[in-house]
């Protein structure tokens, strides 16, 4: 491994010194055949940061987490080399992860044994497991964390001419409004899945009738190890995937020190889909037809054979059966088959009248081959999830007129599922929960996209939302939406909507009003909008903590705003944040408020520096304070620094290099984040980050 | 196996390296930038729009999204500096790269922001991910009459209307 590093940082080394001494900035242009030049394109993006403790740690609990995401370093690398030649173009993208002064096995010893003794001294009547147990579960969570991997990420070769486009190798799609397929690159959110295998794009005109479709096929490529985290995925292997990542083994102890060596074992499957969208129309009116199959990769039947010549005291044999034919815990909804049809017609109306557009999809979707639960001796399955079908009605409605704007959107769910991603969550040592967002499709939510979603709302819904927006001037705009939604699965136990009914039904309420002005011909602007939302359930119910039953699901008021004044010249200020009181009495014993506010001092066009804040009451926020009294308010806070460097251009070398370089110092709260409709759990950050991008 | 491909790697690098140490290149277009890749998307009005239909002009790709904060304060600059210049052969194309969530809420921005140039839609990400790997928005290139990339800039703040102005000029004189 360590030559492998080696090797990877001197043709970094190479390569950026190359470019430090080249005499003046240049494209990466090469001459070609025929006299048509290569077109090259670099983007390279490089973090390194250093995290020390981000108090997420419960210390009368012994969960390893929390424990191993303290104090250790890492240099994520991202490098993406493009080139394009008359109609072809060809890609690769290198991810490298290098972790330092992360956990060692030796400082989980240490650590295992000096959280015990705390907690013992703490209450002596505490129940404190072994030493060597509690250590095991450091290593088995260590076994899929901070792994220093190097690996081709994304690689393709594409041709392009009018009317038609081919790629091969890896590449984003999306058949539908997402409801088919929808892969696409969400960086923010560390989610960057591709197809890797073939699509073809075409489009041919016939007078004013235009006639165009895609066909894809091929395995799912998530990105095998995730920022945040710093953990690892491990697919059960595929020859597409060549250089990949691949499990090892995890070695615990017995009571007695001896050395059990659990076979490595893969938390990722790779999927396969072939789909296609075929769409005609002139340019009034467009209708499409979409479909896909999604086929899992699953060793179900092999696995309860090969367990089933075991004897079930033999956990080697086990072991090694989960080994050689990976089987995961399962979550509903999608995940329990493994072969999913998803179909949808469409149609579009781009422009009525100039002032109007128009878009309605209904899709279906068939889930076959549930997931096995036994096998007879011949290994032939006996019983299966049985089959699932739903639907889904999406549409969606503008109309502008003078300073009005009307937007309205409709959706209609039942037992619709997004195609979630075959990936071990739960197994302790071998998985990635953080990769427990990975989804292949995303249906519209038809929501605001900061809505932290409970449960699995979409699967089951109706709903709709109408917004309105009111120019005043060409300076000043205020609007407002609202919207209603009904939904059956954002109660637990009903992921697959087996229920319909008022036990099982919420009635949301989603509301806001804001205004939009600039000032200055655009220099000082000012945006910010007041909202509530409010999920009631149809039949009250107890909550977890809370005495008595409620109604309530879920409450929420909050304000957002950005605010941009101009002082003089270059320098403007801005101030950014949100402001949230929630509350989840199903979870949380108490309403809690949260939110930031980021003071930017920007200097144009090169510098901007920031100053953060950000608090939190949410219970556990910190668990280290909590006290018994779960109705105790807690402040946290969270303080940070930084700054953002653009050079703006790409003309000179080291503008090329330093294209934009970004300093964080301080803390940021643990938060769910959501964009563009997807959502996922990062943890509290406490610690130093810098990234550079580079683009020549 | 590894190694190998490491090797392979290693040496990519080596010789993209060297090409950066080079002089000129012979092959390089006269605006001295990186050809733009070609690329085909729909457009909000039910047409589809080419690059290439733009060779000629200086073309301002400007990927964007409604819920992009930054993209919706810098847009009103961007419509001005399109009226400033749309007759001496400058044109903008707004690629929108919202997704599933909020490509509803697309041609109301559009229609409220008076955005009276070409506005395309990247559904996919797929010109976003060839253009602006890093998924930046607001993200601009700015392409010359011959082709070339000859301006790349992530991010908005105020005041940064003026160095795009100023780009835009120094490449419509050319």
């Amino acid at each position: 491994m360590k030559s492998s590093w080696r090797l990877v940082a001197s043709s970094f080394l190479v390569g950026l010194s190359a470019f430090v001494v080249a005499d003046e900035a240049r494209a990466l242009d090469l001459p070609g055949p025929k006299g048509e030049p290569i077109g090259l394109d670099v983007t390279n993006t490089t973090v390194l940061d250093y995290r020390w403790d981000n108090r997420n740690h419960n210390p009368n609990t012994f969960n390893p987490r929390p424990i191993v995401d303290d104090d250790y370093g890492e240099w994520i690398n991202r490098l993406n080399v493009q080139a394009s030649w008359w109609r072809f173009r060809v890609g690769i993208r290198v991810d490298s992860a290098l972790f330092f002064l992360t956990t060692s096995r030796n400082e989980a010893q240490s650590l295992a044994a000096k959280q015990i003794e705390a907690v013992k001294l703490r209450n002596p009547g505490a129940t404190v497991p072994e030493a060597v147990d509690y250590t095991n579960r450091f290593y088995k969570e260590l076994n899929t964390r901070f792994i220093n991997s190097f690996y081709p990420a994304k690689l393709f070769v594409g041709y392009n001419q009018p009317g038609i486009d081919v790629t091969v190798g890896d590449f984003y799609a999306q058949l539908g409004r997402g409801m088919v397929l929808s892969l696409r690159k969400i960086d923010e959110l560390a989610i960057d899945t591709t197809i890797r295998g073939a699509k073809v794009v075409f489009d041919k005109s016939f007078g004013k009738f235009r006639l165009g479709g895609t066909l894809l096929a091929g395995q799912m490529n998530p990105l095998r190890f995730d920022e945040v985290s710093g953990r690892r995925l491990h697919g059960a292997g595929s020859p597409l995937f060549f250089a990949f990542p691949r499990a090892q083994p995890v070695t615990t102890y017995t009571p007695t020190a001896q050395p059990i060596q659990d076979a490595a074992r893969p938390n990722y499957l790779e999927d396969s889909i072939i789909g296609g969208r075929i769409e005609g129309g002139i340019d009034a009116v467009q209708i499409a037809a979409n479909g896909s199959i999604l086929y899992r990769k699953s060793f179900t039947e092999q696995n309860l054979s090969c367990r089933a010549q075991c004897d079930p005291t033999d956990s080697k044999c086990v072991d090694n059966c989960y080994a050689s034919f990976p089987e995961f815990t399962l979550l509903n909804g999608g995940r329990t088959h493994n072969e999913i049809r998803t179909f949808s017609g469409s149609v579009n109306i781009p422009s009525i009248a100039g002032v109007a557009d128009l878009y309605i999809e209904a899709a279906g979707q068939q889930l076959r081959q549930g997931h096995v639960a036994e096998i007879d001796e011949n290994g032939n399955a006996t019983s299966r999830a049985p089959d699932i079908s739903g639907y889904a009605i999406y549409g969606s409605a503008n109309f502008g007129k003078g300073p009005i704007q009307v937007s309205l959107e409709g959706k209609h769910y039942r037992r619709f599922f997004p195609l979630g991603s075959n990936i071990d969550i739960t197994t302790p040592g071998h998985s990635s929960p953080e990769y427990a967002v990975v989804s292949y499709s995303a249906p519209p939510t038809a929501e605001p996209i900061y809505v932290e979603p409970i449960e699995a709302p979409n699967v089951c819904m109706t709903g709709g939302r109408a917004r309105v927006d009111y120019k005043y001037d060409d300076h000043t705009a205020v609007y407002g939406w609202a919207g209603r939604y009904r939904s059956f699965t954002e109660t637990p136990t009903n992921e697959l909507c087996t229920q319909i009914n008022d036990s099982r039904r919420t009635d949301t309420w989603d509301t806001a009003v804001g205004i939009d002005f600039s000032r200055e011909k655009g220099k000082s602007h000012a945006r910010a909008w007041l909202g509530v939302r409010m999920a009631q359930r149809a039949v009250p119910t107890g909550g977890t903590t809370v005495n008595g039953e409620t109604d309530v699901m879920y409450n929420e008021g909050y304000l957002r705003y950005d605010f941009v004044k101009h002082l003089k010249g270059p320098f403007s200020l801005q101030l950014q944040g949100f402001h949230r009181n929630r509350y989840l009495p199903g979870s949380h014993p108490r309403p809690w408020n949260e939110g930031e506010n980021y003071t930017a001092l920007h200097w144009s066009p090169h510098l901007s520096a920031i100053m953060g804040y950000e608090y939190s009451t949410r219970p556990g926020c910190e668990p280290s304070r909590a006290t018994d009294d779960q109705f105790e308010v807690i402040l946290c806070h969270y303080v940070s620094g930084g700054f953002t460097y653009r050079s703006g251009s790409t003309e000179k070398l080291m503008d090329q290099i330093f294209n934009t370089v970004n300093v964080f110092v301080g803390q940021r709260r643990g938060a769910i984040r959501c964009v563009s409709g997807v959502c996922r759990l990062f943890p509290p950050f406490e610690g130093a980050r810098v990234e550079l991008v580079s683009r020549f | 196996m590894k190694s190998k491909f490491q090797r392979a790697i290693h040496a990519a690098t080596f010789a993209l390296s060297l090409a950066a140490c080079g002089g000129s290149t012979p092959g390089a277009n006269s605006a001295g930038g990186a050809t733009a890749p070609d690329f085909t998307l729909a457009t909000l009005d039910g047409k589809q729009a080419r690059l290439s239909d733009y060779k000629g002009q200086v073309v301002l790709i400007d990927f964007w999204s409604t819920t992009c904060d930054p993209c919706m304060i810098e847009m009103p600059h961007l419509v001005e500096l399109y009226k400033q210049n749309k007759d001496k052969g400058f044109v903008v194309l707004a690629v929108s790269a919202d997704g599933p969530e909020s490509r509803a809420q697309v041609s109301s921005v559009v229609r409220a922001k008076d955005m009276v140039f070409p506005v395309l839609l990247d559904e996919e990400t797929v010109v976003t991910a060839r253009y602006n790997p890093k998924r930046e928005l607001p993200f601009t290139v700015v392409v010359g009459k011959d082709g070339s990339i000859i301006h790349k800039r992530g991010g908005y703040t105020s005041g940064d209307e003026k160095t795009l102005a100023t780009e835009i000029e120094k490449a419509l004189a050319n």
